[in-house]
């Protein structure tokens, strides 16, 4: 009985094991192999080189690391300080499950909209003819159009509008898990409300943030149809993931990839062992 | 108690001003795709249906959306992609679910596999799977973008379906295995109707990321792709026109419709989601 019902969960795992085995392990190997392998005119030929590392060190590609990074962890900064008070607001001043469940789908909307129309959207908005632009120059603040796209701000507000509910869904499931008589216990003790929020509250909601942190981290770092759009002339890493791929150079677009891949498991790596992160689940 | 009711009207204040934000830029491409000029911006001219269905007069291809016949292909394969990977997605999260809803040895690795196509980056996956293909010396087609959309749709049909199996399903399941189902009768009778909702959520879900999703698409999709890959081809080569706008509308129509369906599903008898 008990050999029959392991083998059965396998069993019942099979199709996932080899949906993931073939099209999730297979590519990352690749990604992985190629990165050693010499940059041909199709392609790639299978001779080892450390060539596509040493490339990586180009000031060129070390300014796209540094921006990446930059605009990556100024999204995070910015998703977060806005989740918190939705997810705060829907855990504990919205009573009825069923208008939560109303509000999170509300906020997946936008990621599930096609990701073009999504991204297009901003140029009426903020383009020269935009509404902004008319707004401004109807107050008079200024007589001619200013350009608000492409940008690393622009970038900042096009992620912003997808990515927000990705920080705020986890920190929202960390809040509804928090046993609230533990911040009624702070209170009774004499502690201030906000005293017992950054106690109590804030530090128990740690693995939310940190799970919605990781999520915009790794969606950011590699968003490159948002920066070629909306960026013009700043490059990132995934967009010159996404370039070097179309130049056929795939030996160094792979070791882009791997570069990207280590970052962020060892940020992953070092942040899980701080915080228990399957409390989530 | 005066204050307390001031500060949650703060807080739900704060919430809606933030779904503004974000719906704002949708609100004003819906109404700037029935706008009667070639303008992607302001002003609004006049109502008109022309980037929804009048045939392209220049050799520019400033046309509507009906009579552009790359954005037709790319909508069918669009719904081709996305029932693939609905279908497929469900099986396979109710499979994988069935499973690691017990406790067994390596549940938490298996657990973790499904959930890491969240935590490698969708360019990387992407340019992976072109490796992959190239190698195989697989032509692109539909079909080729179907797996690499159905991998990364599976950590959300996990996470959809996962918590509904509760103390109190198993209850109801232990009941039936006391009264002498054997284990497919209490699937098929019991499990099975239970989960129905959510099951149909995932299917949806599924469908809408399928439908929506570019980074990873863009590297394994050659011509006109799906409508997110056409789109972005083509806003690279051609002046954007407001028949973007119309595309935009429709294609969001379409996913905020089964989102909408999928969200009264999944709250039927008063579930939460999460």
């Amino acid at each position: 009985m008990a050999i029959g019902r392991k083998l059965s969960n396998y069993l019942l795992l099979s199709p996932a094991i080899v949906l993931l085995g073939i099209f999730l392990i297979i590519p990352l190997l690749f990604d992985i192999a190629l990165s050693f392998w010499t940059p041909s005119l199709t392609g790639y030929l299978q001779i080892f080189t450390w060539q596509n590392y040493q490339s990586l060190g180009l000031p060129a590609y070390q300014q796209a690391i540094a921006t990446t990074f930059t605009l990556s962890f100024e999204t995070v900064v910015v998703t977060l300080i806005f989740a918190y008070p939705i997810a705060y607001t829907l855990a504990y001043k919205v009573r009825s499950p069923r208008k939560q469940t109303l509000i999170l789908f509300a906020l997946v909307v936008p990621f599930l909209m096609d990701y073009t129309t999504r991204t297009i959207s901003w140029y009426p908005i903020l383009g020269l003819n935009g509404l902004i632009n008319a707004l401004l120059m109807d107050l008079g603040l200024t007589s001619s159009p200013v350009n608000l796209l492409f940008n690393q701000s622009a970038v900042i507000v096009v992620w912003f509008q997808a990515y927000v509910l990705f920080m705020m869904t986890p920190i929202f499931l960390a809040l509804s898990k928090i046993n609230p008589s533990l911040v009624d216990a702070a209170r009774s003790l004499g502690a201030s409300s906000w005293t017992a929020f950054r106690k109590v509250t804030l530090p128990l909601s740690a693995p939310g943030m940190v799970v919605g942190t990781i999520y915009v981290l790794v969606s950011t770092v590699s968003d490159f149809p948002t920066v070629r759009l909306f960026g013009r002339g700043i490059q990132t890493v995934g967009l010159a993931i996404a370039q070097q791929a179309d130049g056929l150079n795939w030996p160094f677009a792979a070791a882009l990839a791997v570069l990207v891949i280590v970052v962020i498991l060892g940020a992953f790596y070092v942040i899980i062992r701080y915080v228990d992160l399957q409390q989530l689940f | 108690m005066k204050m307390a009711r001031d500060s949650r009207r703060i807080f739900l204040v704060y919430t809606a001003l933030i779904l503004a934000f974000v719906y704002f830029p949708l609100v004003v491409i819906v109404i700037l795709s029935f706008n009667n000029s070639a303008n992607i911006g302001l002003p609004f001219i006049g109502f008109s249906l022309q980037w929804y269905y009048q045939p392209s007069i220049l050799a520019n291809g400033l046309g509507g959306f009906l009579a552009d016949t790359g954005a037709i292909s790319a909508l069918q394969n669009s719904v081709t992609v996305g029932l693939i990977v609905a279908v497929m997605s469900t099986f396979i999260t109710v499979a994988s679910v069935l499973a690691l809803r017990r406790r067994f040895r390596g549940r938490t690795f298996f657990f973790y596999l499904i959930l890491s196509a969240f935590l490698v980056p969708g360019a990387i996956y992407g340019l992976g799977s072109l490796f992959l293909f190239q190698s195989l010396n697989i032509p692109y087609s539909v079909y080729s973008i179907a797996p690499v959309q159905l991998v990364y749709a599976l950590p959300f049909g996990l996470i959809l379906l996962l918590p509904r199996f509760d103390r109190e399903l198993e209850n109801v399941e232990d009941a039936a295995r006391v009264l002498g189902a054997n284990p497919l009768e209490v699937f098929r009778r019991i499990t099975l109707p239970l989960i129905f909702y959510q099951v149909i959520g995932v299917f949806m879900f599924s469908f809408v990321i399928s439908w929506g999703e570019l980074t990873r698409s863009a590297f394994v999709a050659t011509g006109v792709g799906t409508l997110p890959v056409y789109l972005y081809t083509r806003i690279q080569t051609l002046a954007p026109t407001p028949e973007f706008y119309a595309i935009g509308t429709v294609v969001t129509s379409v996913a905020i419709a089964l989102v909408i369906a999928a969200g009264l599903l999944l709250s039927r008898n008063q579930r939460r989601l999460f």
